[in-house]
């Protein structure tokens, strides 16, 4: 029955060579697909996913190797293929899709000319001819006024336009199967509707096998016919998406699925995930009440943590000389909202809403153009006295998105989180110090033996969980995060979200929580703002904004949200 | 995430220091190096190494003139690579010179290194009004060759060994203050930076313990190819008549004395000191690209 | 601000002359009025284009330096496309051969480019070339030809003769740096995800290689030319003292040493206005060739 596979893998082995190792980076998978079909591979960083796809077509970097296996594609053995037999497979046979479509597309050749070559050079065709059909082709992506658009350069086009453009090349050379690496993860949820949906009708168009690799289970939910579960380079698991999600065997999909935030309803916390981060050892957590960390604690009478009047900020686009040629984005225009002590309060938008933009402003980071900022009912803007500046600004910490630059590479574990106590001052030997920087670690889920360490020798999630310390050495009463785990994996980002939770609780703390991930924002908040274009659409209770939506553009967010709910 | 990876980490980690290891043992580098120790070894132990000192008039005498390498002096020593047209014993006169040349360049290019640190971290930390003025005056500057200059400022201050280094420090300030705010803006923008300032540490702190010991790597490659450069650049000032001062010959000034007597075919008098100055140079240069390889993460991984 | 070093008269007359001859030759150039009135005279002067005559050849110094340029010019002009012509493949075939030996070779060949004291190579060159081998002239320009109404040593065989040291002379730094340039952006380059889409897509090498890595990588290397230009042009004064060239570097060396101010700071004036001129030329030259700066804005 092997006649029907359009590509079958059969028992693929990919080791990574490198000076200091070895790494088995793809371990004995075996994947087919028919015809017409869309599987998607599905798997956290490290998982080997993208590998199997730069295997397929015969890309991968210097230092990887198939060891043993076969990639058969319409009958023939891809792997040990010559690299003159591959460039006819390439192109005109499989297509490929990358995940940026930012760095995909030659910035100094015009679109256009990137097509024609593309179809002259697989299908032979002449310039003519050519041009004609990636006129045609563009069209079928969706992009209107396709003739013009042929003579503009990639950077005229907005992210997804050029995602369309990238497809319509994969689609030059009239392929039987593309793969598509991780293709919306660079793009904003409503253009990631948009996309998954143009593939999905041009596969059944068109009748090409489509591979999607990607991290995000949602993604595939609906748009895959097939899935492929994969951790450490090997498959747990696979079968229709129905089968799968709906009721999966292996104990780390259902892990997996069970880290995916929901969007339909709230959950007190996220289940934990052991099969994965194995959390086991539990540190010892401080004994609040007779604590160095708790001795603030119940300061603030006021109710108010955070309330911002007409807030402004512009942001200059482009430099001239002249006033009038200068071109200014409102990043934030006349934002106004309050917080709660003790409230969790979320700010989502897509990206360029401005959303960042308020939690700097908030943080002090940046300056702000016009308005008012209160922290516990302190001006912070147009204040004279700067001690009271600096008091009400030391009360709010922030989280950054990015672990690995959010702590210097240079400095060790300990004295990054010593470093706010040391410079107020706030506890009087060294040995008081070491003794709350260890409790503090302990705190936050990471060992005393994390303390002598460099940042580089610690994952994500745990680099995240040290700049929650630091953030907590200067005893703060509000906590800005700036989408904490939007780099992480799934089940490492529920265990940040857990301890974020805890800690809210435990030190009655404000959250400020920012994010584009409306699920992740559903479970973390009891409020929320939506913002656009740097203005706020609508601000109401998590509740209601996720059942009954006032804004239009919210309830646009709303429907578009990949979730896997759908499938039960 | 699981220990399983996190070892991996630890075990990249371990290797890592392995493997910088291993780069300094190229033949590249320690090829490079040693002839680097050596030359400066020589130039720090001139008085003892050189046969004569050709500064002592006493010893220097004219009818010692354009012997030919390996040749006898009228005082019965050997002039292994000959002697100039006033009778210096031509190794002598390139050790002493090496010294002159090695003084001007290393103190120029801390001078300026200095200068350049200051004004590449205040330009990248505060960015802005002040870092625009500060670049546009490092882009006027840098628009002109270094040779340029060199050859005005020491047309304006004169001769003098002092007035070489004031002059080469100033020519090449600006390279370093440009490399320094374009490593220190990227560090800047990190989140880590932004955390510091979160924190409430004032401005001299964060320039300090952060921005500093994160934006001085890519210094480490300049400052030793730059010292290159200026050796370079000396040489040709002397050659050019405008740099050191005759009374104390650099390797440059030493290869210019021996100009006059190229077409009369005693080449040895450009020829061995021209010889000194490609190998030191070629020595600093080839070490410099061998720490840009050891030092550059992306080669590392 | 040249006014400070030395005394142009002291260099201007016999050392045995009497006190009277030379206050009569300071007072001839002005010299014996105070700083002030020198400097106010030279501004009235330049800003009628007379920078002043100079000392020591009593013409108008920026006569002097406009009628030496296209000597230099000739010499900079064929240095720089030597570079580009040998530098720019060799450096490219680096960069899409790390490993192999030949870029090791190509490598090491640009190390010692650029640490060679160019002025010690021209004698070098000299003494292989004129005096061991007698095949090429010492030094001057040669015998010059006329073509378009061009005057220029280019076009005859004796004045090639005399240009082909001096050219390789000058070009040798800039070999080793285009190299150098050359090998980094194809490095870079072919490491974007771009350069892999194209292989995805089933391009061939050379297609990829000609289409899509070099005008990426020449985008900057052409406007880093453009202002290395101006090096060169700042260089030939080396190659020119040792070769005789009759052009520019050679005329500001000897004015410098002759303490010749006029020459000095026209030549200063010359060289500022040729880098803001080149300075120019680089920014339209980056709008033209770069679409992301020449268009800007989306269509939507």
């Amino acid at each position: 029955m092997i006649n029907n596979y359009l590509l079958k893998i059969d028992k693929l082995n990919i080791k990574f060579f490198s000076d200091q190792e070895i790494v088995d980076a793809v371990s004995d998978v075996s994947i087919s697909l028919m015809a017409g079909e869309i599987l998607g591979i599905v798997g956290e960083s490290g998982a080997g996913k993208s590998t199997i796809g730069n295997a397929i077509i015969n890309l991968l970097d210097g230092s990887a190797e198939i060891l043993t296996g076969k990639v058969l594609f319409d009958h023939q053995n891809l792997v040990g293929l010559d690299e003159r037999a591959m460039r006819i497979v390439r192109g005109s046979k499989i297509g490929m899709i990358f995940q940026d479509p930012q760095t995909s597309l030659n910035p100094i050749m015009t679109i256009g000319n990137q097509l024609i070559e593309t179809i002259r050079f697989t299908k032979n065709f002449d310039k003519k001819t050519a041009q004609n059909e990636a006129i045609e082709l563009l069209e079928s992506v969706g992009i209107d006024n396709p003739k013009l658009r042929m003579k503009a350069y990639p950077h005229q086009f907005s992210g997804g336009m050029r995602q369309r453009v990238v497809i319509a090349l994969a689609l030059a050379g009239d392929p039987d199967l593309i793969i598509a690496d991780e293709p919306t993860t660079a793009l904003d949820v409503s253009v990631q509707a948009q996309i998954l949906e143009l593939i999905k009708s041009l596969c059944k168009k068109r009748k090409v096998g489509v591979i999607i690799i990607t991290h995000d289970i949602g993604v595939i939910a609906n748009t895959a016919n097939s899935i492929v579960v994969m951790y450490d380079g090997r498959v747990v698991e696979s079968g229709s998406v129905q089968q799968v999600i709906s009721n999966p065997r292996h104990k780390y999909t259902k892990s997996l699925i069970a880290a995916v935030p929901r969007s339909d309803i709230k959950l007190g916390r996220f289940k934990s995930i052991d099969f994965i981060e194995g959390n086991k050892q539990n540190y010892q957590r401080i004994k609040l009440k007779n604590h160095w960390l708790g001795e603030k604690l119940n300061e603030k009478k006021s109710k108010k943590a955070i309330s911002v009047f007409q807030l402004n900020k512009d942001f200059l686009l482009k430099k001239s000389f002249w006033l009038k040629n200068r071109v200014h984005l409102k990043a934030v225009n006349n934002a106004s909202f309050e917080i709660e002590k003790g409230e969790s309060f979320g700010i989502v938008g897509e990206s360029g809403s401005g959303k960042s933009t308020i939690a700097r402003l908030i943080a002090g980071l940046i300056s702000v153009d016009s308005g008012s900022i209160k922290i516990f009912d302190q001006e912070v803007v147009e204040n004279k006295k700067k001690s009271e500046v600096v008091n009400a600004q030391k009360e709010v910490q922030m989280i950054f998105q990015d672990p690995y630059s959010s702590l210097n590479p240079r400095m060790r574990v300990k004295d990054i989180v010593a470093e706010p106590i040391k410079f107020y001052k706030t506890a009087s030997s060294d040995h008081k110090i070491n003794e709350i920087v260890s409790d503090l670690l302990n705190h936050v889920g990471l060992g005393k033996a994390s303390m002598l360490k460099f940042p580089n020798q610690f994952s994500g999630g745990q680099r995240q969980r040290i700049s929650i310390a630091r953030a907590l050495a200067s005893r703060p009463k509000i906590l800005i995060c700036d989408e904490p785990t939007s780099s992480l994996d799934v089940s490492v980002q529920a265990h940040i979200l857990n301890l974020l939770k805890d800690l809210q609780d435990e030190l009655d703390l404000t959250l400020l929580f920012i994010s584009h991930d409306l699920p992740v924002i559903r479970q973390m908040c009891d409020r929320v703002a939506v913002m656009r274009k740097g203005e706020i659409c609508e601000i109401n209770t998590t509740e209601n904004i996720f059942k009954k939506p006032k804004h239009s553009y919210t309830k646009e967010l709303i429907k578009l949200i990949p979730r896997i709910e759908n499938i039960n | 995430m699981n220990d399983k990876v996190i070892s991996k980490k630890n075990g990249v980690q371990n290797n890592n220091s392995k493997i910088i290891i291993k780069k300094f043992t190229r033949p590249a580098t320690i090829i490079s190096l040693g002839l680097l120790f050596i030359i400066i070894f020589c130039a720090v132990i001139a008085p003892f190494l050189a046969p004569t000192n050709p500064y002592d008039l006493k010893v220097v005498s004219i009818l010692d003139s354009r012997l030919s390498p390996g040749d006898s002096m009228f005082n019965g020593n050997v002039a292994w690579l000959g002697t100039d047209g006033a009778g210096r014993d031509v190794l002598s006169a390139i050790i002493y010179g090496l010294r002159t040349s090695l003084i001007v360049a290393i103190s120029s290019a801390l001078i300026a290194l200095t200068i350049g640190l200051i004004v590449g971290l205040i330009s990248g930390f505060y960015g802005g009004k002040i870092d625009s003025f500060l670049m546009r005056v490092v882009d006027i500057q840098l628009s002109f060759p270094a040779i340029l200059i060199a050859l005005v400022l020491l047309a304006l201050l004169g001769k003098g060994i002092d007035k070489v280094i004031i002059a080469l420090a100033i020519v090449q300030w600006a390279i370093y203050a440009r490399t320094v705010r374009a490593a220190a803006i990227v560090e800047r923008n990190k989140e880590y930076i932004q955390a510091a300032s979160c924190l409430g540490l004032s401005d001299f702190f964060i320039i300090w313990k952060h921005l500093l010991p994160n934006s001085i790597s890519p210094l480490i490659v300049l400052a030793t190819l730059q010292t290159a450069h200026s050796i370079s650049i000396e040489a040709t000032l002397s050659f050019l008549g405008v740099g050191v001062p005759i009374t104390e010959p650099s390797l440059g000034s030493l290869i210019s004395n021996g100009f006059d007597f190229i077409l009369s075919g005693a080449y040895w008098i450009t020829f061995f000191p021209g010889l000194m100055l490609l190998a030191t140079v070629a020595a600093i240069n080839i070490f410099g690209d061998q720490l840009r390889i050891i030092l550059n993460p992306r080669v590392n991984n | 601000m040249i006014n400070f070093v030395g005394d142009p008269v002291d260099m201007l007359v016999n050392p045995e002359s009497l006190p009277e001859e030379i206050d009569r030759v300071r007072k001839d150039f002005g010299l014996d009025q105070p700083v002030h009135v020198q400097y106010w005279k030279f501004l009235q002067g330049a800003v009628t284009g007379n920078l002043g005559n100079s000392f020591i050849f009593g013409r108008p110094a920026l006569a002097l330096i406009i009628e030496r340029f296209p000597a230099t010019l000739e010499l900079a002009t064929c240095a720089l496309i030597i570079a580009i012509v040998v530098g720019l493949p060799l450096g490219i075939f680096a960069g899409l051969n790390p490993n192999s030996i030949g870029t090791r070779i190509i490598m090491g060949g640009s190390v010692l480019g650029i640490s060679i004291p160019t002025f010690w190579l021209g004698l070098m060159m000299i003494i292989v070339f004129s005096v061991i081998l007698g095949w090429l002239p010492v030094s001057g320009r040669g015998e010059m030809g006329t073509f378009l109404g061009i005057q220029s040593s280019l076009f005859t065989l004796d004045g090639l003769l005399h240009l082909i040291m001096p050219a390789t002379n000058l070009a040798l730094f800039k070999i080793a740096m285009v190299i150098r340039l050359a090998r980094a952006g194809t490095e870079e380059v072919m490491g974007f995800d771009f350069i892999k889409f194209t292989r995805a897509r089933g391009l061939p090498p050379k297609r990829i290689v000609s289409f899509h890595l070099l005008p990426n990588i020449l985008i900057p290397i052409i406007t880093v030319l453009a202002i290395e230009f101006g090096t060169l042009i700042a260089f030939a004064t080396v190659t020119e003292t040792i070769f005789a060239w009759p052009g520019l570097g050679k005329l500001v060396i000897e004015a410098i040493i002759n303490l010749d101010r006029p020459i000095v700071v026209a030549y200063l004036m010359f060289v500022v206005t040729l880098f803001l001129i080149l300075n120019l030329i680089v920014d339209i030259m980056y709008a033209v060739l770069d679409p992301r700066v020449r268009i800007k804005g989306e269509i939507q």
